[in-house]
């Protein structure tokens, strides 16, 4: 036997049951209204961006798998040339002394230098298992020599066109490349690779080829920035006249990691020449002995 | 026996049970359309048999992938990047500040003219210290009669103003004499910005 309720009390329930189903209603709206909005603002943008992300992978890959056998054989050459040549064992600078002298030779023939002296000094401990050597160059010079002489220590231990650049100079060209197609990453790879001799010597075409298999607007800005990057600028200053076929002609490149200590310019009594002291320091690491 | 006759529906009463199966109704609709309905119309507009989370998760993982890609693309063109020879040679690039000051210092000096037409500041020493990162310009400021010691003020101030110069110690103003007319000698210290230590 049921007890049906009484007929005042059964509407007084069902506008109670309204009023929590309306809330219930709001709320659930609410949910919709933010789940709208979250598609809407974030998740239409992330999956309009999926399938550019696909394609920019699938080109990533297409990319190094052109460039990947060059690339290896190329790091082992560098791996070699860095132990050898760039940081030798006891910063051994005899190889620095000896372009210091083809440089001072030729730049003396020149008359932009005069009187060069290079002494070579003792090694202390840089820590990390590196070391350095200092190298005092005491010379009268005049403009052109003290350049010279600056491009010389700016150049020295610089492998590669990619160890001369800023990083987003080349962080910009790699993206560039994309718009390309994957072989036309090979060229660039054939840039970045570049000896500075080399690059001094071939660098323009290069940078043709690239131009023309790359033709966008940004590509040759790009490119043209390279010759404002100062370490290039240096080398072609450096490289393309006597000075670098002294060093050519004594096989004296690569030159050690190099960096300037201490510098001191005195006017002399010649106008535009002055006499320069610098002490250097060459980077090497600690021989096992030490 | 006594019956009671059927009493007349109130209108509160038909109110209240039509507004009761309303939100009711609304309440379930929603219900359903939350659990079912929104997810269904996301994996629509996102063209993709998928969640939104899921959406996440592949654009995370793509923009990995392709940190990962262009990290290895480095290496291939840029193979030393990230060894201690790129980092030295990193280091080396950042430590030439003092080569474009000193440029601009030189250039700055010419800017001063003599009454004679010549430089009226003339830098007779440059010394670079380039771990601490200092530089030291002696010289003097001769050719402008009286007005030395201005001259000698005007290129402190704006020496101020040169790229790469952090701070500029102001030198010692005095005018001296000697047979070519007044001069003020100078020695004026320079701190170079770095922005990273040196070798």
């Amino acid at each position: 036997m049921t007890r049906a309720l009484p007929n005042f009390r059964r509407p007084l329930w069902q506008l109670l049951g309204s009023v929590a189903a309306l809330l219930a209603a709001g709320m659930l709206l609410s949910v919709h209204m933010e789940y709208f909005t979250a598609l809407r603002s974030q998740v239409l943008p992330a999956a309009r961006q999926i399938p550019e992300l696909e394609q920019r992978a699938a080109l990533l890959r297409e990319q190094i798998d052109q460039a990947d056998v060059v690339g290896s054989v190329h790091a082992a050459s560098l791996g070699e040339q860095v132990q050898a040549y760039v940081l030798p064992t006891d910063a051994n600078a005899g190889r620095l002394a000896r372009a210091l002298e083809a440089v001072g030779d030729t730049l003396q023939k020149q008359n932009w230098v005069h009187n060069m002296r290079v002494e070579v000094g003792g090694v202390q401990d840089f820590g990390s298992g590196m070391v350095l050597r200092t190298v005092e160059v005491e010379t009268a010079a005049n403009e052109q020599g003290l350049q010279a002489l600056l491009d010389l220590v700016d150049v020295s231990g610089t492998l590669s066109v990619a160890d001369a650049l800023p990083a987003a100079l080349e962080h910009d060209l790699l993206q560039e490349s994309e718009h390309g197609s994957p072989g036309d990453i090979l060229l660039l790879q054939e840039l970045f690779h570049m000896d500075l001799p080399t690059y001094v010597q071939n660098g323009a075409d290069a940078m043709e080829r690239l131009r023309g298999n790359i033709a966008t607007p940004e590509m040759s800005n790009l490119l043209s920035q390279l010759e404002n990057v100062s370490v290039l600028a240096g080398a072609t200053r450096l490289l393309q006249g006597d000075t670098g076929t002294a060093l050519g002609a004594k096989d004296l490149w690569p030159l050690p990691l190099t960096t300037i200590k201490h510098l001191t310019q005195e006017k002399g009594k010649a106008p535009s020449w002055s006499t320069l002291r610098i002490t250097l320091n060459v980077v090497g690491r600690k021989g096992s002995t030490n | 026996m006594h019956t009671q006759p059927p009493q007349a529906e109130t209108a509160l009463s038909i109110t209240a049970r039509w507004l009761w199966a309303f939100s009711a109704t609304l309440a379930v609709a929603l219900l359903i359309s939350a659990t079912v309905g929104l997810p269904l119309l996301a994996s629509v507009a996102t063209g993709a048999a998928t969640t939104p989370g899921r959406v996440h998760e592949r654009s995370a993982e793509l923009s990995r992938q392709i940190a990962a890609l262009e990290a290895r693309r480095l290496m291939l063109v840029h193979p030393l990047s990230g060894s201690l020879y790129g980092t030295l040679l990193a280091e080396r690039t950042q430590d030439r500040a003092w080569r474009v000051a000193l440029n601009a210092v030189q250039q700055l000096a010419a800017t001063f003219p003599a009454d004679d037409g010549g430089a009226a500041v003339q830098i007779t020493q440059i010394q670079l210290e380039n771990d601490s990162g200092s530089l030291v310009l002696n010289g003097t400021v001769r050719g402008v009669g009286t007005r030395s010691m201005t001259v000698l003020a005007q290129f402190s101030e704006a020496l101020q103003t040169l790229p790469n110069i952090e701070t500029v110690q102001s030198p010692r103003f005095q005018r001296e004499l000697d047979p070519n007319g007044p001069y003020s000698p100078f020695m004026i210290h320079l701190l170079l910005q770095r922005e990273s230590a040196t070798l």
